[in-house]
């Protein structure tokens, strides 16, 4: 980020700050930004990027704020689904940004559901989630049978205070009572708790938003690329919000900026030192 | 403590059954079946070891027979010795000969527990008798004699007691069999050795000379001369707690409150010891006598009564455990412990710290199965299925960072995939996986991984190249696709797998 726009929002972090109504709120608030600062560069936290406007915007964001902060900001449960059966790797890396996103250093329990076969697409993979700003040394996968075992495993994961990414598929006992009990269980300890679920579960649910993910083509890297091909550009995404307590829906399409030589940007070149330049 | 009448005795608890018909086990000796062992009621009938079945059937037609299973009974022996843990740590089961078998106890610093060896004796033979087992037991101040008065002296008394002064008067007048010696007892009565006293009044040289330095080290072992101990079934003298019951417990629940109500006490224990366990072991002991072991895991050593009973709730929920006719003592000991500080927490900290995660990852374990809770580890290998390891254990990682770009999900196991790519090394530009059929419209690559040579069996080769390649599809889907094997080099028809997604 160049000087003069990381001034500017740390003036824009200041005033918001001022007015935050409690200590904590204000806490985290700075933490947050101390995070974007920092995580500026390659190989970090980047930022998730709005490419469009909400349809209908959402109160309390600033323009250039991450869109998702303020439903970040609640704990308790948050239910993910895939909009195609192909589309649940995208539900994964929303929710491993999301959780990436989440101030703190929580232990992040990764609560699979073995035979689970509409979310079969593989463990996590520690560098995988490296490269999206989450430590992976933070990471404690959790193997559970599908059903029962796993939505236990989470509440207990809730109550010792960690963050939690569950699977729960098709599965039956994920219903009004379970998803209350995990919501509890989130709010309690101060966490969060997003339950993926498969693209065609249906039931009820107790959670605050609901989110249906879909994965979007992203723009072309043309200076990389093989055969042909351009390279890959940044990851999109698009992700409606279905339902959301207390609120009406939205539609986002986002864009995780992880592209080396756009972040590249003459600032950098300009602050390294003049031996460097010379050789 | 010796139990006569063992191998029969097992198969039929019941005294009040085994009176009414003569009862035997049998087993193939030379000129066919033999009896083996008997029941009182087989003896009343003048039936004795070693006559053929067809003799035993002749003076008693009511005979039942049945074959013996020396190793079962072993087994059985072992089993009924946990249980005997009960009146002591140090218990170890002990086979001998038919009519020999018994089981052996260090009662040392245990009888005062009791209300001295006495007592000790007397609820022990008495709890054993209302097993429907024949037994008699002796303490003595060695093994070798408390093994002697239990087989050839107490069976007036049902239990004798010696203390260390009175081994010099009560060995001379046991008879030689008394010494452990097995066939040589035989021998030495034919040259009218009968008593041990006939024995000590011969020199030693020609006594080892004629029978063996057997003969003597048994003697000498009895005599407390030479050093003896018992190898026990559990061979730590561990912490352990324990809570019993007159009326024996006939639910779960009861048994799991018992077995909390003994982690608190041991608990206490560890407290004045300054230990935590890394493993509670739970002792029942059913009324029946058998004892069952569960052993409980603890990541990181504890004391925390509460954490331990919410542990032993979980798993005795999921051990399946027999209660049989009732457990009547509950025991918990510190199978493994280790030094344990005191610590204070943080407590205004949200964050869970690394006890709270030791303390999840037991519940999970103790609930959903050993190796449920893993954490990754990274590895010293550029494959991607090494590169990281998964382990129950997580303290200490610090991940590396690597330049190499990874999907965010990765497939155990990489799964086929059916490409059309240009030869040798084009990324593919069409691909069905799964059934279903992507286009590619963005690729970067390839990324070359040679096989890890090192660890081919020896004689199968290196192994194939690996070209892989990040793609997105027409859809924006991005998966993670290799090329196994370089193309006219290693392989004509090169197949392709798809490995990552997301």
């Amino acid at each position: 980020m160049p000087r003069a726009a990381s001034r500017r929002a740390t003036e824009t972090t200041c005033a918001q700050v001022r007015e935050c109504p409690d200590r904590r709120a204000r806490l985290d608030r700075l933490r947050d930004h101390i995070a974007a600062l920092e995580g500026e560069g390659v190989g970090q936290i980047r930022t998730l990027a709005r490419l469009n406007a909400p349809e209908a915007p959402v109160s309390g964001l600033a323009a250039n704020d991450d869109p998702l902060a303020v439903f970040r900001a609640q704990a308790g449960l948050h239910d993910l689904r895939p909009d195609s059966y192909l589309d649940a790797p995208a539900a994964y890396v929303f929710a491993a940004c999301w959780l990436a996103r989440l101030p703190g250093d929580r232990p992040l329990v990764w609560v699979r559901a073995r035979g689970d076969t509409r979310l079969d697409f593989g463990a996590p993979c520690p560098d995988g989630l490296a490269e999206l700003g989450l430590d992976p040394a933070r990471l404690i996968r959790v193997e559970a049978r599908a059903g029962a075992d796993a939505l236990w495993a989470m509440e207990e994961a809730l109550n010792a205070g960690a963050f939690v990414l569950g699977e729960a598929g098709l599965a039956r006992s994920y219903d009004l009572t379970a998803s209350r009990r995990l919501h509890r269980a989130a709010r309690e300890s101060g966490g969060q708790v997003l339950v993926v679920r498969a693209h065609d579960a249906d039931g009820t649910s107790a959670a605050l938003t609901r989110w249906r993910l879909a994965s979007m083509p992203g723009a072309a890297a043309p200076w990389r690329g093989a055969g042909g091909l351009p390279g890959l550009g940044s990851l999109r995404l698009r992700a409606v919000l279905e339902r959301r307590r207390g609120g009406a829906p939205a539609s986002f399409e986002m864009e995780w900026e992880d592209d080396a030589v756009r972040s590249l940007e003459p600032a950098a070149l300009a602050g390294r030192a003049p031996q460097a330049l010379a050789s | 403590m010796s139990l006569p009448r063992w191998p029969v005795e097992r198969l039929r608890p019941s005294p009040a059954d085994s009176v009414e018909r003569p009862f035997v086990l049998t087993q193939t000796g030379a000129g066919g079946e033999r009896l083996y062992a008997l029941t009182p009621a087989a003896e009343a009938a003048r039936l004795s070891v070693g006559m053929g079945v067809a003799d035993a059937r002749a003076l008693a037609p009511a005979l039942q027979a049945r074959a013996a299973d020396p190793e079962a009974d072993r087994a059985a022996l072992k089993r009924f010795a946990r249980w005997a843990g009960r009146f002591s740590p140090w218990t170890a089961p002990d086979p001998g000969l038919p009519g020999l078998d018994g089981v052996l106890l260090d009662v040392s610093g245990c009888a005062g527990v009791f209300g001295g060896e006495d007592q000790l004796l007397t609820r022990l033979v008495n709890e054993t008798r209302a097993l429907g087992l024949t037994a008699t037991a002796a303490a003595a101040p060695t093994l070798g004699l408390a093994w002697a008065l239990a087989r050839f002296a107490a069976p007036d008394t049902a239990r004798a007691w010696v203390s260390v002064d009175g081994v010099g008067a009560t060995l001379p007048g046991l008879p030689v069999e008394a010494l452990r010696i097995g066939e040589t007892a035989a021998k030495l009565k034919r040259f009218g050795l009968k008593r041990v006293a006939d024995l000590q009044a011969l020199p030693r040289a020609s006594l080892a000379k004629r029978f063996g330095l057997e003969l003597v080290r048994r003697l000498d072992q009895a005599s407390g001369q030479e050093r003896e101990s018992l190898t026990p079934l559990s061979p730590q003298a561990d912490l352990r707690a324990r809570v019993r019951f007159a009326e024996p417990l006939q639910t779960l629940d009861a048994i799991t409150a018992a077995a909390g109500d003994a982690t608190a006490r041991l608990c206490q224990a560890l407290e004045q010891e300054g230990l935590g366990v890394t493993r509670l072991r739970i002792t029942l002991y059913r009324v029946d006598g058998q004892a069952r072991n569960v052993l409980i895991g603890v990541a990181a050593p504890s004391r925390d009564p509460d954490h331990l009973k919410r542990l032993l709730k979980e798993r005795l929920a999921r051990a399946s455990i027999d209660i049989g006719f009732g457990v009547d003592l509950v025991e918990a000991g510190a199978a493994l412990a280790r030094r344990l500080d005191h610590a204070q927490g943080d407590m205004a900290s949200t964050g869970v710290e690394g006890a709270e995660a030791a303390r999840l990852a037991d519940r999970l374990n103790a609930r959903l199965g050993a190796d449920v809770v893993q954490h990754p580890r990274p590895q010293n290998s550029h494959l991607p299925e090494r590169a990281a390891s998964w382990s129950p254990h997580g303290e200490g990682v610090t991940w590396p960072q690597r330049a190499e770009r990874r999907p965010l999900l990765i497939l155990d196991r990489p799964e086929p995939a059916e490409a059309v790519a240009e030869i040798p090394d084009g990324p593919p530009r069409r691909f069905t996986w799964r059934r279903v059929r992507h286009d590619v419209k963005r690729a970067e690559g390839p990324e070359r991984l040679a096989p890890e040579w090192w660890r081919a069996p020896a004689g199968a080769g290196p192994g194939l190249t690996r070209d892989y390649f990040r793609v997105e599809t027409d859809a924006g889907r991005r998966f993670w696709l290799y090329r196994d094997g370089l193309y006219a080099s290693e392989t004509m028809q090169p197949a392709w797998f798809v490995h990552g997604a997301g």
